[in-house]
């Protein structure tokens, strides 16, 4: 044996102990106001992933080395899979994702445990205690039910390898980013417990876990831009979202927790909402531990559930211990967390932040529905159903045109009351630039009600935006005489929360841009001898020849396909039918033809011996704008998360003050 | 929203919250229920065995169950195969793209409806065997 997987076990059991110290050492920390056993609990948390990253270590070793004689490598590998793709291995099954959560889990841990020293330190304790619960938890998986170094007898010479399906670099990035996300969440989510447990009821747990919250927040939201962009590329369907049941479980989370990310301005502005703040911080955790549930118990059928294991009797228990000891905790500090103001005008960025709060929980709350209704359904009736796309679509679209109206009123409207008038001025301008949209579409022949008035939410709230950006730009021009594209930059750069917030809500409007275009696909579908066309969307197709090769891993066969559109030569494109040995599967890799007014996607989805080819094409509109708005986003999110936190705030007052501050810390 | 601490303001126009709290609650609630009745918001699973025995139902149903082995047979763009639960066997006919997992002993699921003592289906979504333990 070449590898380190004898270290395995071993590291997991020594990683499982220094949890069950740092829970005990932290929990003596807050009882008793230790800081000596709280300090002890946190190096003891930090001991824990060490020891969780040696057994990472111990299983990706025993992955290069192709040690089948773990039954977790003869699965998910195989000797001809290349390098890159063994990190993939090491979260394609139940086992190696959960592993690779607790290392996150442990890692994240440390670090805002270490960093919270400074600025929270009275929450330490607490939170410190939370963590190591939650990693006791998933360790004790580790070491029971789901190890990842379980031997295999006899040892097989080969493994089964990863499924060609996630072999792709998109699959190297997209899980490692969903997993980032919902462990990111564990953070907000401790320190919202240790403010609740230790009776710290302040802004402070929500202002110095806020770059936790984002980062987890944007890291889910590119990992489930790049699971659909995965799925667009690799699954040949011609769409990149099925409502499956596990993007469903992504897709809650981020829905709450975008809600907490909004109010929670709500509660550091006005120090109103506070139990629904940490009831919707609970609420994102549970989600995101439920759907880490949803992904590996096998409780549901989809594509993703590449393992069906026993954990579900696990995680159900311990699901419902943190819904119930959070929600618990929350009533006995009712009195605790009252509102120090009200409401005072419905016509005030308080209501408008309670709007957008209500739609993205009621959002969350149907994705629930929709996801649960199968099991409930099942389980009360002896039903066995499931509930589709058009669920799901009929209840999105109405909120989803919501939620955009509001991201682009939100933001003008000001703080405790604005006056009809003034709310009419700054109005006015978006409003024009989404009525000429409406009337420019329904001229061209767009009679859709839907996509009319998604196209134009999307210029109203685009109008909204950009004026934002120029009003901003223009006080700091007429301040400092500068030309317009230094007075943009400066003022993006003083106020990144805010602007940083305005690019994501610019990238939202691209996406959804993106999403309504999806109202005017077309599709063919055709059997086609050489030389034979097909006409989609525009596009005349022609078959010309297959060719065949073939490589180590797999038979290739390229269809040429030349395109033509209103009668002009466009070239070729090559979509490939491929047969991969080890798997023996086919695997269809799409030809996709982008650009900013529609894509071009062509899929072989059979032929035959005589080299008749059945083609498959769509002609998706504007879906390009989908992945630009979520370039965007990540801009505006690397801004947000580049914006100073609370510690720098202070530092940036006049200097002599922040001298004598500096010292103390 | 439990504010009751007294400040100078003027006591808010609470009830208008309420009442438009219940409204805009209610309405979310009545887009949920409208949605679920959309055609094919719901489709009811059925092995092969319920079908054979007349337990059929009408509207959108899935057909789940085993792909017999040596059962396909692909005339142009139609596919015609065999699904069995081990108990009876239902042939299924589609014309939709078969997707890459399906072959013989696939664990498939088919979308459409029954008449005539076939399953006409306008989607299949198969699970390789090789990857997943049969199990319906």
């Amino acid at each position: 044996m070449t590898s380190l997987a004898g270290f395995g076990v071993p590291s997991l059991l020594a990683a499982l102990f220094f949890a069950g110290v740092s829970l005990v050492l932290c929990l003596v920390g807050a009882t008793r106001s230790s800081e000596r056993a709280t300090a002890a609990g946190r190096r003891a948390m930090a001991m824990c992933f060490a020891a969780t990253g040696l057994a990472v270590v111990a299983l990706l070793t025993a992955l290069f080395a192709h040690d089948f004689s773990l039954a977790y490598v003869a699965k998910y590998s195989s000797r001809s899979l290349s390098g890159p793709y063994m990190f993939g291995a090491l979260w394609g099954g139940m086992e190696g994702s959960l592993l690779f959560w607790t290392l996150l889990l442990t890692g994240f841990s440390t670090v805002a445990l270490e960093r919270a020293r400074a600025s929270t330190p009275r929450l330490v304790a607490w939170a410190g205690a939370v963590l190591a619960g939650v990693a006791c938890f998933f360790l004790m998986l580790l070491v029971l039910p789901e190890s990842p170094f379980t031997a295999l007898l006899p040892v097989p010479a080969d493994g089964t390898g990863l499924n060609p399906l996630l072999q792709s670099p998109g699959m190297l990035i997209h899980p490692p980013l969903l997993y980032t996300g919902f462990v990111g969440f564990s953070i907000p989510f401790a320190f919202a417990m240790a403010a609740l447990l230790s009776k710290r009821l302040d802004a402070s747990w929500f202002t110095s876990t806020r770059r936790w919250t984002l980062f987890a927040w944007s890291a889910l939201s590119i990992g489930i831009v790049l699971g659909g962009a995965w799925a667009y590329t690799e699954l040949g369907w011609g769409g990149y979202w099925a409502w499956d049941p596990v993007e469903n479980a992504s897709f809650m989370p981020w829905l709450t927790a975008t809600a907490f990310l909004h109010s929670v301005v709500i509660q550091e502005k006005r120090q109103m909402l506070k139990v629904w703040n940490v009831s919707l911080i609970l609420l994102t955790y549970a989600l995101a531990v439920f759907g880490t549930f949803l992904t590996r118990s096998g409780i549901l059928s989809s594509i993703h559930t590449f393992t069906e294991g026993p954990i579900g009797k696990w995680f159900l228990p311990f699901l419902a211990l943190m819904l119930l000891g959070g929600l618990g905790i929350v009533l006995a500090r009712l009195n605790e967390l009252k509102s120090e103001n009200r409401f005072d005008h419905l016509m005030s960025r308080e209501s408008a932040f309670l709007a957008n709060n209500v739609l993205f929980v009621a959002a969350a709350f149907a994705v629930l529905w929709g996801t649960i209704y199968p099991i409930l359904a099942e389980v009360t009736s002896g039903v066995r159903l499931s509930v589709g796309p058009p669920f799901f679509n009929s209840v999105f679209i109405p909120l989803g045109l919501a939620i955009i109206g509001l991201t682009g009123i939100g933001p003008l409207i000001s703080w405790k009351r604005m006056s009809k008038g003034a709310f009419g001025r700054v109005v006015r301008v978006p409003l024009a630039m989404g009525s000429v949209t409406i009337l420019g579409l329904f001229i061209s022949g767009v009679r859709s009600v839907g996509a009319l008035l998604a196209f134009g939410l999307c210029a109203f709230t685009a109008g909204a935006i950009l004026g934002e950006f120029s009003r901003g730009s223009r006080v700091y021009r007429t301040r400092y005489d500068v030309g317009p594209i230094r007075a943009l930059t400066a003022t993006i750069d003083r106020n990144r929360r805010r602007y940083g917030g305005y690019i994501v809500h610019l990238g939202v409007v691209l996406i959804v841009i993106g999403l309504a275009g999806g109202a005017f696909k077309t599709e063919r579908h055709a059997l086609l001898s050489k030389g034979e066309s097909m006409s989609v969307g525009g596009y005349t197709l022609t078959y010309r020849e297959l060719r065949q090769s073939s490589s180590p891993e797999k038979q290739i066969n390229t269809a040429v396909v030349d395109v033509a559109s209103d009668g002009h030569d466009q070239g070729s494109i090559y979509p490939q039918r491929n047969f991969h040995l080890a798997q023996r599967q086919p695997q269809s890799e799409v030809a996709i033809r982008t650009g900013p007014i529609e894509d071009l996607y062509v899929v072989i989805t059979s032929f035959d011996q005589d080299g008749d080819a059945a083609l498959r094409a769509f002609v998706n509109p504007l879906t390009w704008w989908i992945w630009v708005g979520a370039g965007v986003m990540l801009s505006g999110m690397t801004i947000l998360l580049s914006s100073p936190g609370p510690a720098r705030v202070r530092a940036r007052v006049p200097r002599e003050i922040r001298e004598p501050a500096a010292a103390t810390r | 929203m439990q504010g009751t601490q007294t400040t100078s303001v003027p006591p808010p126009p609470r009830p208008k919250f309420w009442i438009g709290g219940a409204v805009i609650v209610a309405v979310l609630a009545g887009v949920i229920l409208w949605a679920m009745t959309q055609p094919g918001a719901e489709s009811n699973y059925i092995t092969p065995t319920e079908l054979a025995h007349g337990q059929a139902q009408d509207g959108q149903l899935q057909l789940a169950g085993v792909v017999v082995p040596d059962s396909i047979e692909r005339n142009g763009l139609i596919t015609t195969f065999l699904v069995t639960d081990e108990t009876e066997e239902i042939s299924v006919t589609t014309d939709s793209p078969m997707p890459d997992a399906f072959k013989d002993s696939s664990e498939v699921v088919a979308f459409g409806s029954y008449g005539s003592g076939t399953f006409t289906a306008s989607k299949v979504l198969a699970k390789c065997p090789s990857k997943f333990k049969a199990k319906v």
